[in-house]
């Protein structure tokens, strides 16, 4: 958790949805085992429970795959946003969204 | 009508000693969230419907708009749906996402120069939800 600096409201924020598992920020940490559905950490190579191939993408990557994205800062933003609250960039029309099937 | 998803998608794994262990992953990602302790029952729906109550449900995130069963990490937890019908939202927006203006200092609610709801938890019906 050092990596943060806890004295912003933000950073603050952040750490506690990834104590209880939640938000972007745990995402980013997962990778889930195409063959038995476990979660590995973002750098692992191989499913520490059945020793499968993992896939070089993580969660956050197939989540953001599930929608529609910013194309400046790469955030994903919701189907109404004309423009981008993280970098305030002018969005493409909405409606091109991504659907893709279970990672599993 | 589509009746509702009573558990999250599982696999189930029958024992010699005739107990079942269910696996329950989630909705969404197919991350694996849950498995049960063998358990023993007369058909593999009782076994199901104790194992789920019992253990599988605990570990889930229940959906009320689209009935899926979802891991934390696919959960809005601000909204209260899976990701799927409300993604994430900055929770501190440098600019309103309806007319882009920059907002300064502490986030307000509303946009104040368009008064568009900066956080639509994925509620918002249409185009420009003011209020």
């Amino acid at each position: 958790m050092s990596e943060y600096d806890l004295r912003t409201k933000k950073a603050l924020r952040q750490v506690t949805l990834l104590e209880y598992g939640f938000g972007p920020e745990t995402m980013k940490l997962r990778k889930i085992c195409p063959e038995c559905g476990r979660a590995n950490g973002a750098q692992d190579t191989h499913c520490t429970d059945c020793g499968a191939a993992l896939p070089s993408r993580t969660l956050y990557d197939f989540y953001l795959s599930r929608h529609r994205c910013c194309p400046g800062c790469g955030v994903a933003v919701t189907s109404i946003a004309e423009y981008c609250p993280e970098c305030g960039a002018r969005l493409p029309k909405a409606g091109v969204t991504q659907r893709e099937g279970a990672a599993v | 009508m589509e009746q509702a998803k009573k558990t999250a998608a599982y696999r189930v794994v029958a024992d010699s000693g005739g107990s079942r262990v269910f696996r329950f992953y989630c909705d969404i990602s197919g991350e694996l969230c849950c498995v049960t302790r063998p358990i023993q029952a007369d058909t593999e729906e009782a076994a199901l419907e104790i194992a789920w109550a019992t253990e599988g449900k605990w570990e889930f995130n229940h959906c009320p708009q689209c009935g899926k069963y979802v891991s934390s990490a696919m959960f809005n937890v601000n909204a209260g749906l899976c990701l799927d019908c409300a993604p994430w939202e900055a929770e501190f927006p440098a600019f309103c996402h309806q007319c882009g203006v920059r907002l300064q200092g502490a986030t307000p609610r509303c946009c104040p120069i368009c008064g568009a709801r900066l956080l639509v938890d994925g509620t918002a019906g249409g185009k420009g939800a003011v209020e």
